[in-house]
């Protein structure tokens, strides 16, 4: 069953002379339960792609359809919601909230949505990611690697239908960095989730179950 | 919901010296207007205080001529009815007036015993165990409150309440002396007092430094002493003979509307009378209070401006430090009109509690304002020159967390319109 179906999709920075075609008639299809690694070269659209398709950014031309909706027609507030049920985002830069916990970071998406958190899940998820006794810290009393493993949690929480991740090992240093991604792998399998992942790391990126390659806007593998 | 508070208490929590530099530029905006409203108030209710009420605007006092060169202005019983013809009056009652001087022990006063009709009489209020007296064969006197006051040792320099350790109500029911008249027909008799008016001693207005009598009596009384000779105080024509009829010092003419006071004085003035009224003071005092009030209200105002531009500044730094916590709560799909109520909640939270304090602090200006107005400005004791009045703590609680939300609204609309991609884009 796909998750995600890309047609068509188009995106264009700028006008004139600057004007950067950042997607450039992007076609792509995602299954239910996959991985895929998106790698390519610095400025070939990889965070645009992810973007646009977590609805944080709108595409100029072409249909996405993310767990059978079409979010291209989406008002700003339909859009506001259907991030925060459909969508998980890890960010290079962890972006955690500082005057929260870890674990109000983690419950945040939830209360976004005005639900009740799911207790026994949200600490499955904490103990999954290894954030037991952190739960109470903030932000900045944590590692990196913690940290980035709060902002996994947080994606995790709302029980998204895709995961997005941009780079989430790229502040870390190696030891750290694979330690996350085995993480976030393993939660992503264990809790049949759907993860697209940006790596410049082509071992990486060989964790996943295809990879796709960007060059100037298009898909080129 | 309540995430939104939280973040926001949170946010003012970390970023203490800002929050609280804030706030209290609002208890200062607070502080300045709720004092000088205050001050306006309080200076507004002694100027009123002045007034014995709204009613005595109505009344007239119309002063007759008591020269035979301007025989058309005495006023006599004729005249009262002419004056009781002009349209939009009520009632008229005459008054007559003689100078005196009564003594209390060491104490002297010189002052007018004022003859009243007996109805005018029965409206006065007066002190416990006083009464109106009755109509025998000489006049009794009424006190006005502010008596004790007036009256005089001229060896000590004191006068009766400070020199007596009594109240003015004291004398009731004793006759004290009392002369008038000049040369060979002064007269020394003594007249009983039966009565002083209800009122503080300090509160002075024209009654309260007054003496009435029943009119009646006094005219019986000065005819009667007077013998067949020309009675104390009437006037004479040019024969030096006096007329047949009694002529008063003056009348009283109420109108049936205060809105019709400007009529009937045009008429009594068009009539050659001189006239007194309080409506012409009481509407300077008004416009004084007006010109009072706007004048310490706009200094207030523009202070609170500088504290609404104040929260204004503070919620805008706020946006600008926290770009990076807007974006992301806009990508894990926050709802934009949460975003906007929390930086609404934040500087609503600024203003109430400007608002609070500020008033709080308030009270104690307003005390040290009164505390000033009594010993430097010379106010009597329990003087409130400041009154800040209920209505007053509310609505300035309310302004100023309203002024808060106002003031927050456009950096709050600039925080929720914020492209996240920005922020989270690094
Ligand atoms: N807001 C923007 N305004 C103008 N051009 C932009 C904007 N955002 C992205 N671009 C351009 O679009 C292209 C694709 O950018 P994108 O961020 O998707 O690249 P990327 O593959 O993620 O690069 P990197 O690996 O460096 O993160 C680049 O040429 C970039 O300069
Ligand atoms: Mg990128």
């Amino acid at each position: 069953m796909e998750i995600v179906k890309m047609e068509h999709v188009t995106k264009i920075y700028g006008a004139g002379d600057t004007r950067v075609w950042a997607l450039d008639d992007v076609n792509l299809t995602i299954d239910k339960g996959e991985t895929l690694a998106v790698v390519g070269a610095s400025g070939s659209g990889k965070s645009t792609l992810l973007h646009v398709m977590g609805g944080v950014d709108t595409a100029d031309n072409g249909n996405i359809v993310v767990d059978g909706k079409d979010i291209t027609t989406l008002s700003d507030d339909e859009m506001s919601v259907f991030r925060r049920r459909k969508i998980g985002f890890v960010f290079q830069a962890y972006h955690l909230i500082p005057v929260l916990t870890v674990e109000e970071n983690i419950r945040m998406p939830i209360l976004l949505d005005h639900k009740k958190p799911d207790r026994e899940y949200i600490d499955h998820i904490i103990e999954m990611l290894g954030l037991k006794d952190r739960r109470k810290h903030l932000p900045n009393q944590l590692s990196g690697g913690q940290q980035q493993r709060a902002a996994i949690a947080r994606a995790l929480a709302n029980r998204p239908s895709l995961i997005l991740a941009d780079e989430p090992t790229g502040a870390l240093d190696s030891a750290n960095g694979s330690e996350v991604m085995t993480l976030l792998h393993d939660s992503v399998k264990k809790l049949n989730q759907t993860l697209v992942l940006i790596t410049h790391n082509i071992d990486l990126a060989r964790e996943s179950d295809r990879i796709i390659k960007l060059a100037d806007g298009k898909i080129i593998e | 919901m309540g995430w939104m508070f939280r973040l926001s208490l949170l946010n003012m929590k970390r970023r203490r010296a800002r929050t609280v530099l804030t706030i209290l530029g609002v208890t200062i905006g607070v502080i300045s207007i709720v004092s000088l409203l205050a001050l306006g108030l309080g200076v507004k209710k002694e100027l009123l205080s002045q007034f014995e009420d709204e009613n005595s605007v109505k009344n007239i006092t119309v002063y007759g001529s008591q020269s035979y060169k301007e025989k058309s202005k005495l006023i006599t019983d004729k005249t009262l009815e002419k004056f009781e013809q002009i349209d939009k009056v009520a009632y008229v009652y005459p008054e007559y007036e003689i100078f005196v001087s009564l003594s209390m022990g060491k104490y002297m006063a010189y002052t007018n015993i004022v003859g009243i009709p007996r109805e005018q009489l029965e409206k006065l209020k007066l002190a416990d165990g006083s009464s109106l007296g009755e109509g025998g064969q000489k006049p009794q006197l009424i006190l006005g409150n502010s008596m004790g006051l007036l009256f005089y040792n001229y060896n000590t320099g004191l006068n009766f309440s400070e020199g007596e350790n009594k109240e003015l109500t004291s004398v009731v029911n004793t006759s004290i002396p009392t002369e008038f008249g000049y040369g060979d027909s002064a007269v020394i008799t003594k007249f009983k007092v039966s009565g002083v008016l209800y009122g503080k001693e300090e509160d002075y207005s024209m009654q309260s430094q007054s003496v009435f009598c029943d009119l009646e009596v006094l005219k019986r009384y000065l005819k009667y002493n007077a013998n067949g000779a020309p009675v104390y105080g009437q006037p004479m024509d040019e024969n030096g003979n006096t007329y047949s009829e009694w002529v008063y010092t003056s009348a009283v003419v109420t109108v049936n509307d205060i809105e019709n006071v400007d009529f009937v004085v045009k008429k009594l003035q068009d009539m050659g009378f001189q006239i007194s009224n309080d409506k012409e003071y009481l509407e300077s005092a008004k416009r004084e209070i007006k010109i009072i009030q706007v004048l310490l209200g706009g200094i207030g105002t523009i202070a609170l401006v500088v504290a609404v531009i104040g929260i204004s500044n503070t919620m805008t730094t706020s946006v600008y430090d926290r770009v990076n916590e807007i974006g992301v709560l806009k990508v894990i799909g926050c709802d934009l009109d949460e975003l906007l109520m929390m930086f609404l909640f934040e500087s609503g939270v600024l203003g109430f509690a400007g608002g609070v304090l500020g008033v709080g602090l308030s009270f104690g200006i307003k005390g040290i304002i009164n505390k000033v107005a009594i010993s430097l400005l010379g106010f009597v004791k329990g003087t409130s020159l400041a009154v800040i009045p209920i209505w007053l703590i509310f609505v300035s609680i309310g302004v100023s967390t309203v002024l808060g939300i106002l003031a927050g609204y456009f950096p709050a609309r600039w925080a929720s319109r914020l492209n996240p991609l920005t922020a989270v884009r690094k």
